[in-house]
């Protein structure tokens, strides 16, 4: 997001760059569900008892002080470590007990606190690997060599290059991302993701380090996708940011989701305010 | 994840090919016991040994699987390499203990020793064509492309969808297979293979190679290769022997390793050739020609 196109990553492009991102398929009903889920780290809740469910085409916020557990509930959420009680269903599927990768496969990604970019593959190269279930590697694709997948690896690099383009990252495509600024790894992050054509984005304080420009950017950017279908759970610090893009928000203190509602109201909420003070 | 078992793989080639090509019977006194007396054609137990270090590879792969930092998995192939010579060495009855299997058949031993030597460098050379080119085929593209960012962050890639384990347990049967033939092919030219052939530090060797060559840079490897395991341990063989320091030489060797691999994590971590990785074009509107415009070596 070094040199922004005219237009910013938030207006048009954007539907191009995702003109393949899925729709939920969930239908009406909740895309993820979460019910009494809780972590326990030796004698310490980190999450206790929570539960909420997301709609299709929505952001949801979770914020709270730090050590509430927000970072805990997405962690599970995503497979990366499992619960220990609660259920977590995704389009309408128990995922509980399911790796993270497959829950990956079905649209369930996430990004991390701090990027986790592919240090020696340049920032084009971490978007175009994005894509799992490649031909290129399946057995076929090994045996048959690149006749066998270069029509697809075109298709890949197109979709990769309108991201590039649509965050204004062009110039950046060919550098390691290792070599990129945290900005930027943060942006090279979101694509990664993008060109998975989630269901549902897990996004873990996005915000994080950029400068109040590149976070308005990247606002305008959830909004699109949120506007293409997408489902957004976003933790973040940024409250004013929070009350910009998310039409519900969980607050969470304690291991526990102690309120939720729209981000206005929930300011004027006492036992939120104490949340801050005291957690 | 630095694979340092992979010495294992190699000696797994080296019995398989050893032992299904010795024969029934010593007929030298019995000296050594053979496992299952075959007397199969070079080509089948070359296939052989690469098929049993694919396995061998799979089963040094499962010890890694479990969620630990890569040093410490590091350390878990180190234990096992150590072990595994171990308790070969400590069963005669199985694969010669630590004297090993000898009288191992040269497949041109029906040639003149100078002939049949150079039959033999031949055949390896061609070996390590078709090796390259099939590594290749992992390494370039999108399967480079994935295992490279399995590499640099294995739970980000789970993150992308990628099964971990998958990819690991085929890395280590790739892996493992291309040792198992390399174990096959040292093994028919040297004719003996013992517990001491494959120590720990014949891995370090290895290590060596691939840092001074490039890591994540095929052709890098292929020259660390030639010049460490090649040049170096086998060229100090031919420095003149000085009678009051028996084995000097073959320290020197070792000694020389080691150095390189000092100065080079210190002095040069990327090896002589680093890692590149190719260049994308950006494609032009309705040209599906576009994309990658310059591959790199990796």
């Amino acid at each position: 997001m070094s040199s922004t196109p005219a237009g910013g990553p938030g207006s048009a492009p954007v539907a191009e760059a995702l003109a393949g991102t899925s729709k939920s398929g969930a239908g009406d009903g909740p895309i993820l569900r979460v019910a009494s889920l809780s972590r326990q780290y030796g004698g310490v809740r980190a999450v206790d008892g929570v539960s909420f469910e997301l709609l299709p085409g929505t952001i949801t916020g979770i914020i709270g002080p730090n050590g509430a557990g927000k970072s805990t509930v997405l962690t599970v959420v995503s497979g990366f470590i499992s619960p220990s009680a609660g259920t977590i269903e995704f389009l309408g599927r128990d995922v509980t007990r399911l790796p993270m990768h497959r829950r990956a496969q079905m649209g369930l990604v996430r990004t991390f606190q701090i990027a986790r970019v592919f240090e020696g593959l340049t920032a084009i190269e971490n978007l175009m690997v994005a894509v799992p279930q490649q031909r290129s590697l399946t057995p076929m694709g090994l045996l048959r060599g690149k006749r066998y997948w270069r029509s697809e690896e075109q298709e890949i690099l197109e979709r990769a290059w309108t991201l590039m383009n649509t965050f204004g990252m062009a110039d950046k495509a060919n550098e390691k991302a290792g070599r990129l600024s945290g900005g930027q790894r943060r942006a090279v992050e979101i694509m990664r993701a993008l060109m998975m054509r989630p269901k549902l984005l897990l996004v873990d304080e996005p915000m994080a380090g950029l400068n109040p420009k590149l976070s308005r950017e990247l606002e305008d950017v959830f909004l699109s996708l949120r506007e293409q279908g997408l489902s957004i759970l976003i933790i973040e610090h940024e409250l004013d940011t929070v009350e910009r893009i998310c039409s519900e928000v969980l607050v969470m203190a304690w291991g526990k989701v102690i309120a939720r509602g729209e981000m206005a109201e929930l300011r004027t909420r006492k036992e939120v305010q104490d949340a801050y003070v005291v957690g | 994840m630095a694979n340092l078992a992979y010495i294992v793989v190699i000696a797994a080639g080296a019995y398989t090919y050893g032992i299904l090509t010795l024969g029934p019977d010593t007929g030298n006194g019995g000296f050594q016991q053979y496992v299952l007396g075959y007397r199969l054609p070079f080509f089948v137990a070359v296939i052989a040994a690469a098929v049993a270090g694919a396995v061998v590879g799979v089963l040094i792969g499962v010890t890694g699987l479990k969620r630990i930092r890569q040093d410490y998995q590091a350390m878990v192939m180190l234990v096992i390499s150590i072990m595994a010579a171990t308790v070969i060495g400590a069963a005669p009855s199985f694969l010669g203990g630590e004297p090993g299997l000898s009288l191992i058949p040269n497949p041109f031993a029906n040639l003149s020793p100078a002939t049949g030597d150079w039959a033999y460098v031949a055949m390896v050379a061609f070996a390590c064509v078709v090796g390259y080119l099939v590594m290749r085929r992992f390494t370039s593209g999108p399967m480079g492309r994935a295992l490279r960012a399995m590499r640099d962050d294995e739970h980000a890639a789970a993150a992308m969808g990628f099964s971990i384990v998958k990819m690991r347990l085929l890395t280590q049967a790739v892996g493992g297979a291309f040792g198992g033939v390399s174990g096959a092919l040292l093994v028919a030219f040297i004719g003996g293979w013992s517990p001491g052939a494959w120590a720990y530090v014949e891995t370090l060797a290895l290590l060596t190679a691939v840092i001074v060559g490039g890591m994540g840079n095929d052709f890098g490897v292929s020259l660390g290769t030639f010049v460490i395991a090649v040049l170096l341990l086998q060229g100090v063989q031919f420095l003149p022997q000085i009678r009051s320091h028996t084995g000097l030489t073959e320290a020197i060797g070792w000694m020389t390793l080691g150095i390189l691999t000092i100065a080079f994590l210190w002095l040069r971590p990327q090896g002589v050739f680093r890692e590149r990785r190719p260049r994308y074009g950006q494609p032009a509107v309705g040209n599906a020609g576009g994309g990658e415009v310059a591959e790199g070596h990796g």
